[in-house]
């Protein structure tokens, strides 16, 4: 954006700047329009009232509930169609789950392996090193 | 479209997949449907120069190496399992990653990846050791340090706090920036997770990974004014070309999140949300207790005074949590993510981290460390 110049400019930032160009002549701007003290007065008003609302008891237990309520026919459904998929032997997202915490424990095993492998490596290079070095006086 | 202003209107090529998404449901956030229209070129976020020091399935361990090196002890970042890392390096000159490398440290960072629903059983456990133990294992690896600082933010850092007091040794330093600890204590998100409003089991079960849905409407309605509202000032301050690509790379980051691990969901709800175990000494983690009280090194606490997501009184308890006999805690006049990507923090916060982390770090022989 630092390149930007009028030219540049896009038709839209252009009409957003005579927007607001014309709004600042307006004579009410200063009470009424955004960044008028009318209008924080009610920005403020709304934020308390809705701090109220979302931290009050009414509105969480309905909220929890009807997320719980989701959730849980979303959970029922899945577990019949893991059920339907297992009956006609086709492969359901909790085998695949099964299938990549195999492949994980795979993966640790080797990655353990490589280690093991690195250090003997280190080991074998310090040793060769000591029995290539000529005996000091 | 006429060809000889091609920046007059965003092209049809550019708009149609967005319309197309929206119309689909997977609705991207307005940054990336405003910056269409705006025209110019797009800083890209996390821009300093790095390499890729270890992967494992979806994580990356980022490496930042200084040109001029000052410090033998190493910096590991970890980041919250929320969003993405990229905050950390936000914007050339606004980038916390880049301004700790421009003072001679080398930095590792954890990019945690996008967990899929294969990912969804990942616990608590897992995170600390598959993932941040080899990642520690390696940045000293690497290094050839004893020892490193631990940089944790926001929810990371809790990771990182439950992971040196089950590991202290490797740890040098340890830095808390905007941590919640005391979860009794953080406000809005402490009462919407109370037991008797919110069942994370039932949530679990059903969804797997949380979805980013569900966090992203949360956190707008921590503040749903302030969502509408800085839309209303981006517009009244769109002839301002810094402010306008400082506001879209932030609305960028802030949209651009990611699942949330559901067996670690599980896990943090319960243990620091609902039960505050996690203060209380009382988590277990792999059949292991998580007492902070075992972590000895130097611990900086960074709290920041209008932080909503980490309120000040969830951090501050930690210094007296640990066994530490070397403290400090910084408090900055700013919110959770100012820590990170406000024009103040390059010019006062990040230098007050760096004069404690400097000589809590060994020096590398003969390099000249800043006055």
């Amino acid at each position: 954006m630092s390149e930007t110049s009028n030219e540049r400019e896009t038709l839209f930032v252009q009409w957003i700047k005579a927007w607001n160009k014309a709004a600042d002549g307006f004579p009410g701007n200063n009470v009424v329009l955004q960044g008028g003290e009318l209008m924080k007065q009610w920005q403020d008003q709304l934020r308390k009232m809705l701090e109220e609302v979302v931290r009050s008891e009414g509105f969480l237990a309905s909220m929890g509930k009807s997320m719980e309520l989701g959730h849980t026919v979303k959970a029922h459904v899945e577990g019949l169609l893991e059920k339907q998929l297992a009956s006609l032997r086709l492969p359901s997202l909790a085998d695949l789950q099964e299938l990549h915490g195999k492949l994980r424990t795979l993966d640790d095993r080797t990655e353990a392996l490589e280690q093991q492998l690195r250090e003997l490596h280190l080991k074998l290079d310090r040793l060769l090193a000591a029995s290539t070095t000529p005996p000091t006086e | 479209m006429d060809e000889t202003r091609p920046h007059l209107l965003p092209r049809t090529t550019e708009l149609l997949p967005l319309w197309l998404r929206t119309l689909t449901g997977d609705v991207p956030g307005p940054a990336a449907l405003v910056r269409p229209w705006l025209g110019g070129p797009t800083v890209p976020l996390a821009a300093t120069p790095h390499t890729v020091a270890y992967t494992k399935d979806a994580l990356r361990l980022l490496r930042y190496t200084p040109a001029v090196p000052r410090y033998a002890t190493p910096i590991l970042f970890v980041y919250s399992l929320i969003n993405r890392y990229k905050i950390l390096d936000f914007l050339p000159g606004r980038s916390l990653i880049e301004f700790l490398v421009e003072q001679g440290f080398v930095v590792y960072c954890i990019d945690w990846g996008t967990p899929t629903r294969a990912d969804q059983d990942l616990t608590w456990d897992d995170y600390l050791h598959r993932y941040l133990d080899r990642c520690v294992q390696v940045v000293l690896a690497e290094t050839g340090s004893p020892h490193l600082t631990l940089y944790g933010y926001c929810m990371g850092g809790t990771m990182a706090l439950s992971y040196a007091a089950l590991h202290p040794a490797p740890v040098g330093n340890f830095v808390a920036q905007a941590v919640p600890v005391d979860f009794a204590n953080d406000g809005i998100l402490t009462r919407w997770t109370e037991r008797q409003f919110f069942n994370a089991d039932a949530l679990v079960d059903a969804e797997g990974n949380v979805p980013i849905a569900l966090m992203e409407s949360a956190f707008r309605y921590m503040d749903p004014i302030g969502t509408q509202q800085k839309w209303l000032d981006f517009f009244k301050k769109i002839g301002d070309p810094a402010f306008v690509e400082t506001f879209l790379a932030m609305e960028e980051w802030a949209g651009d999140n990611i699942p949330f691990p559901g067996e670690v969901y599980r896990q943090y709800l319960r243990d620091c949300y609902q039960t505050n175990a996690f203060c209380r000494g009382e988590m277990q983690v792999g059949g292991r207790r998580v007492e902070l009280r075992q972590i000895t090194c130097p611990v900086l606490t960074v709290i920041a005074d209008r932080d909503n997501i980490a309120p000040p009184a969830s951090s501050e308890p930690l210094p007296r949590l640990v066994a530490s006999p070397d403290t400090a805690t910084l408090r900055f006049a700013t919110g959770h993510v100012g820590l990170t990507a406000s024009s103040r923090a390059r010019r006062e916060y990040w230098p007050q981290i760096v004069a404690w982390l400097g000589p809590r770090s060994s020096p590398l022989p003969g390099a000249t460390t800043p006055a």
